[in-house]
């Protein structure tokens, strides 16, 4: 009977759930946090990345002072290549571009040669060309009698010509209502792809 | 009448022990108690990253202004009821495995917008190989946020100790909680073969949505391998993403690795945990105390007697759970269970015991009073009868050993019915 009762109570006692302290207030829980965001980071070194890379001009308007004693004629090319560095600094380059224009019936004709290297900056609507830092780029001049001239474009450093621009995908759109320009771009894979 | 008295003070011991239980809720599977027992551990964490992609060949910034702002969410395993959670490290290391990995991810999504990658997994791995993933200063730490997600509650959670995804993928967090349901951890290599189950958070933040439910997928053991030292399961449960550091138990609930990753190039059926061996030298190595409360315990015994039948002694087990840990959801839906099939407090064992207690005991004493009065009786009718020179020889005395005292008396031993509570069976543990 002692033995029976022993082992009852020794079974009653294991049998029975482990103590745990009291649950802890809730409230005094600490709770996350929202927590300030890092940055910003320094602008000069954001670029918009959708202007990073080279492009192919695929349809460009100018109005071009031609004849010295005469106005704006309007002119088309494409052909141009530009690539935009990460750096702010870019080129552009022509490898026998062709701009035609017509003044009285006659046919009017630029062809570029060379690289034109500059430092450009941007922000998500407008893209400066800060500065024309080295140029070997040039135009020949022709028109109904032949060649004309052939002029060097120099390097500029004080340049600073700021165009707006628009950039989805792999199109671009860059314009100047001053000058008149218009142009539509198409990406390249030369620079700037992953 | 003595004799008839003990007999039915036994009679009624042995009826009350012979009550039929109800019949009881065995659980369909061992995988369902598998379930039962560890998902209460198993969170959903959350990890936010902000910062900027730099490519350091070009200089080249990404993610503008603000940087890149990306929630990612994993699964986490509860180790130690005092606010240590398991995890995949991959889900809340900044290496290039992890929070730059989702960064360079947000970088190579950003850059296929604008038309900039030729192929997404190419532009990874450059961004993998080339860039770095860093604050708002170069070179700085990327921020990092991890909140894990305890039912309605969520609390900030901050690295305890990790190791690199591509070094054992463990990482062990802190959250300011105490008293959470905690899984064990199995301290032996499972055996191929093992049955188990892969329980986890599939899916995105948004796919979470407000009552996040984990998801439990079977499965076994299908190799043990092993990547630059480091102990890895393959396993054949199904896993996605959201799942990783989500536990892999055996069947009985026990933490038999973490869900890491999938195997390049296989199917979903060839995933791969960290083993339970790498989780323990984390945990070592910090000498967190990664064992099971008593709230664990009890949350077991209610579980266990829950699926024997016993919902009385289940209810008051879970009680238990509950006044020890209010929010253990599990704890409470089992206790619902337990009620509907007709547990109730205050009716366990103890005061079944008791009752059987004294119901045996009474039995017992009038049994042994029956025999008293029937010893008694004889000895008056002894008295009167003719006797031989030396007489009779005395009978047994009742009182001084187990034996039978007579013969036409009912039979009766001093050792009754087992007072002791009917212990429910536990289930196979066996895998």
């Amino acid at each position: 009977m002692l033995a029976a009762t022993t082992l009852t109570v020794f079974v009653v006692l294991d049998d029975a759930p482990e103590s745990s302290a009291p649950a802890a207030v809730a409230a005094s829980r600490p709770s996350p946090t929202t927590a300030p965001p890092p940055g910003p980071r320094n602008p000069v070194e954001l670029k918009p990345i959708c202007l990073i890379g080279s492009w192919r001009t695929v349809d460009e308007r100018f109005m071009i002072k031609f004849y010295t004693d005469q106005g704006l004629i309007p002119f088309v090319a494409s052909g141009r290549t530009f690539t935009f560095r990460p750096d702010g600094t870019g080129v552009m380059s022509e490898d026998g571009v062709v701009y035609t224009g017509s003044f009285r019936g006659n046919q009017l004709r630029i062809v570029g040669h060379g690289n034109l290297e500059f430092t450009w900056t941007a922000d998500d609507k407008t893209l400066t060309y800060v500065s024309y830092t080295r140029s070997d780029l040039s135009f020949a001049y022709f028109d109904q009698r032949g060649h004309l001239s052939t002029q060097p474009v120099n390097a500029d450093p004080q340049h600073n010509e700021v165009d707006n621009y628009t950039c989805e995908g792999n199109r671009m759109t860059e314009s100047n209502p001053a000058t008149q320009y218009q142009s539509a771009w198409v990406r390249t894979a030369d620079f700037g792809m992953y | 009448m003595a004799a008839r008295i003990a007999t039915l003070g036994v009679t009624a011991a042995a009826l009350l022990l012979a009550v039929p239980p109800p019949v009881a809720a065995q659980p369909s599977s061992p995988e369902e108690l598998a379930a039962a027992v560890a998902r209460p551990a198993v969170v959903l964490i959350q990890v936010s990253w902000r910062g900027w992609v730099r490519d350091r060949r070009t200089g080249e910034v990404f993610g503008g202004n603000p940087g890149y702002h990306v929630t990612v969410t994993c699964t986490g395993t509860v180790i130690s009821p005092d606010g240590y959670v398991a995890t995949a490290s991959h889900c809340v290391h900044t290496g290039a495995m992890g929070g730059s990995a989702v960064l360079f991810d947000a970088a190579a999504t950003d850059l296929a917008r604008v038309g900039r990658v030729t192929d997404p997994a190419r532009a990874r791995a450059l961004l993998a190989e080339h860039a770095v993933a860093e604050g708002a200063k170069a070179d700085s730490a990327v921020d990092r946020q991890i909140q894990v997600r305890f039912g309605d509650d969520i609390a900030p959670a901050t690295v305890a100790n990790v190791v690199a995804p591509d070094q054992g993928d463990v990482a062990v967090l802190k959250v300011p909680r105490d008293r959470l349901p905690a899984v064990a951890i199995r301290p032996d290599p499972a055996p191929v073969g093992t049955p188990i189950l892969a329980i986890g958070y599939p899916g995105s933040v948004e796919e979470a949505g407000d009552r996040p439910e984990p998801s439990t997928k079977n499965g076994q053991i299908s190799a043990q391998r092993t990547h630059d030292e480091h102990p890895f399961y393959e396993f054949s449960a199904a896993a996605t993403h959201g799942m990783s550091g989500g536990p892999v138990v055996d069947m009985q609930g026990r933490v038999v690795g973490l869900i890491s990753r999938g195997t390049p190039g296989e199917t979903q059926s060839f995933n791969l945990a960290t083993a339970a061996a790498t989780l323990l030298d984390v945990v070592r190595d910090k000498e967190i105390n990664a064992e099971q409360g008593a709230h664990d315990r009890n949350y077991r015994s209610g579980l266990d007697r829950y699926y024997a039948g016993d919902y009385d002694g289940s209810v008051e087990f879970l009680d238990a759970v509950l006044a020890a840990a209010p929010e253990h959801e599990q704890a409470a839906a089992y206790r619902k269970l337990a009620v509907e099939r007709g547990g109730s407090v205050g009716s366990g064992n103890p005061l079944l015991l008791v009752f059987l207690f004294l119901s045996a005991g009474i039995g017992l004493l009038a049994g042994g009073l029956g025999l008293a009065v029937l010893r008694l009786h004889r000895r008056a009718l002894l008295s009167t009868m003719d006797t031989p020179p030396f007489g009779f020889p005395l009978p047994a005395q009742v009182s001084e050993g187990p034996t039978e005292v007579t013969s036409d008396a009912p039979t009766v031993r001093n050792s009754g019915p087992d007072p002791a509570p009917p212990v429910p069976p536990r289930p196979d543990p066996s895998p």
